[in-house]
């Protein structure tokens, strides 16, 4: 049963005047976010493919994972409605591909569009920061299952714990020139398809049924968290890694499933 | 920050709720027009807070606790439901600390500070659940931590020992009771001088210790209410298991090169490391 919050977290208000560039993905987490932060009166400005339906006040093509492009996105922006106050990067992302079986040009790709893009936007959104004078904030989303390492996500691993690592050296490099950084980890969340859900039909199990609170989460929630720790009402917490998942990750016993080899479930090419 | 009206009808019951950080959150679930209940052993201490939460209109009861002992805990509750109605939320903050080098302190010292963080928390999470339970409707807890959680912090094994337990009580108390729609998360909070922390002066909150801090200044009270509030509001409904850290980016403050290390007996002030 979802309790879905109709309503913000914070006053209607609190974004009026911002401008937040949404670097995002098709699903429900950027499509909440758009919704959400344009409820709170921010200008919205959102860049990816296949993005469409999210509303915006501005919708632009994927930029090119390049110091170039991406400098030139920040421009275009500012071009139309000023500087940009707020970053959020949504990379909610799950695979399920044997290490062994992960090509170099797939590794390379995936870390580009995650890794090297949230550096490359990161780093220009600051150094912008800086040459006006003035603060911001930056929001890093991923999947809350691969922060710590997960067997068939060596790619998303490592770059959702590398987004964990950025978000601690940024906030002691930049928190003082009052540039906030932070990360949202979600959990199983309503409208986001991916091989989680992708794994649980495949075993024959209602992904709920894995969730200690025993729902789903719901994009709103996820996007009233992204209110909060962005808005002027979060200003003292900075480098957090506010997970969103039920209490999924708790789940130690000594019992469980026998364990198989995961390659014998990923279809790895060495079984 | 939430809506006005965010906690209307709810009571919540916030241990050591008569100053420093407990009385600083309760202050943001008054604002969001919740009843509070706030428990301590000093009377004094707990007509002060009363006064500052009627102040803003809230519905304030008080009641004497030591939360070490667990009958107490249970007559605390009983009286809280007699005059509020159940409690919703449980925030438990009830603490005390004191700079002392490990190899000083007496078995009285050890067992004062952790059992009112611990065993206090521990009891007062055991309560709350049963109670919920009984009426079969959802709660929040949030645990009041410190990085030194984790990190360990020499001067300070004592607490330092028992935030790391509460730690540990949020993540399996979060599972053990999710099906029971009992949330448990902590804050950690940050550099939050108020009158009852040693070697700290209020009037500095923006000058000595906040300078050591990235974010360039301390806590505000009002930041740890609106953490608090957002955790046990309906937006934070999906969250538990959460050890949310407020603390201004303090505990991230790893250098590839830090200044010469003193040991803990040579130290004029133990706690600042100097």
């Amino acid at each position: 049963m979802s309790q879905v919050p109709q309503d913000l977290p914070v006053p209607a208000g609190t974004f009026a005047g911002k401008v937040i560039l949404l670097l995002g993905q098709p699903g429900s987490t950027t499509y909440a976010i758009a919704k959400a932060f344009r409820a709170a009166g921010a200008q919205l400005v959102v860049s990816g493919d296949g993005l469409e339906q999210v509303p915006s006040d501005l919708s632009l093509p994927k930029a090119n994972v390049h110091p170039t492009a991406i400098s030139g996105l920040f421009d275009t922006v500012e071009a139309t409605f000023g500087p940009v106050d707020g970053l959020i990067i949504d990379r909610v992302a799950s695979g399920c591909t044997a290490a062994e079986d992960i090509l170099w040009k797939r590794w390379r790709a995936m870390n580009a569009d995650i890794v090297d893009c949230i550096f490359l936007a990161g780093s220009e959104f600051a150094r912008r920061c800086f040459a006006r004078g003035d603060g911001g904030d930056i929001l890093l989303l991923a999947a809350a299952q691969v922060i710590d390492g997960a067997a068939g996500n060596s790619l998303e691993s490592a770059a959702a714990s590398a987004i964990a690592s950025l978000i601690k050296s940024w906030t002691v490099e930049w928190l003082n020139d009052d540039v906030r950084v932070n990360m949202i980890e979600v959990g199983l969340v309503e409208g986001l398809t991916n091989s989680i859900s992708d794994l649980a039909s495949r075993r024959g199990i209602d992904a709920v049924d894995t969730v200690p609170l025993a729902r789903l989460g719901t994009a709103d929630e996820v996007a009233a968290a992204a209110l909060y720790l962005t808005s002027p009402y979060a200003a003292y917490i900075a480098g957090a890694q506010l997970r969103i998942d039920g209490g999924e990750w708790l789940r130690a016993n000594l019992g469980g499933a026998p364990f198989l080899p995961p390659r014998t479930w990923l279809g790895s090419s060495k079984v | 920050m939430l809506p006005a009206d965010e906690f209307a009808g709810k009571v919540v019951l916030v241990t050591g709720g008569g100053s420093g950080v407990g009385l600083a959150m309760a202050r943001g679930f008054a604002l969001c027009g919740a009843r509070i209940a706030i428990a301590s052993r000093n009377e004094e201490t707990l007509a002060e807070g009363a006064a500052e939460l009627h102040g803003l209109g809230a519905e304030v009861f008080t009641v004497q606790c030591d939360v070490r002992q667990r009958n107490q805990v249970t007559d605390m509750f009983t009286q809280i439901e007699e005059a509020t109605g159940p409690v919703d939320f449980l925030l438990n903050n009830a603490g005390s600390n004191f700079p002392a080098l490990a190899e000083n302190l007496s078995v009285n010292a050890w067992r004062a500070i952790t059992q009112i963080a611990l065993d206090g928390t521990f009891f007062c999470s055991q309560e709350f659940h049963a109670r919920r339970c009984r009426v079969g409707r959802a709660g929040a807890i949030i645990n009041n931590l410190a990085s030194y959680a984790w990190t360990g912090f020499p001067g300070d094994v004592h607490s330092a020992a028992a935030k790391a337990g509460t730690l540990n009580l949020t993540l399996s108390l979060a599972t053990e009771w999710a099906r029971d729609q009992i949330r448990v998360n902590s804050i950690v909070v940050g550099t939050y001088p108020h009158s009852r922390v040693p070697n700290n002066d209020p009037r500095e909150r923006e000058g000595r210790r906040g300078r050591t801090v990235p974010a360039g200044r301390a806590l505000r009270a009002q930041e740890l209410g609106w953490a608090a509030a957002f955790l046990c509001s309906r937006f934070g409904g999906y969250i538990t298991g959460l050890n949310l850290v407020v603390d201004g980016g303090d505990w991230l403050r790893r250098d590839l090169l830090k200044p010469p290390f003193i040991p803990p007996r040579e130290r004029k002030d133990l706690w600042f490391g100097q």
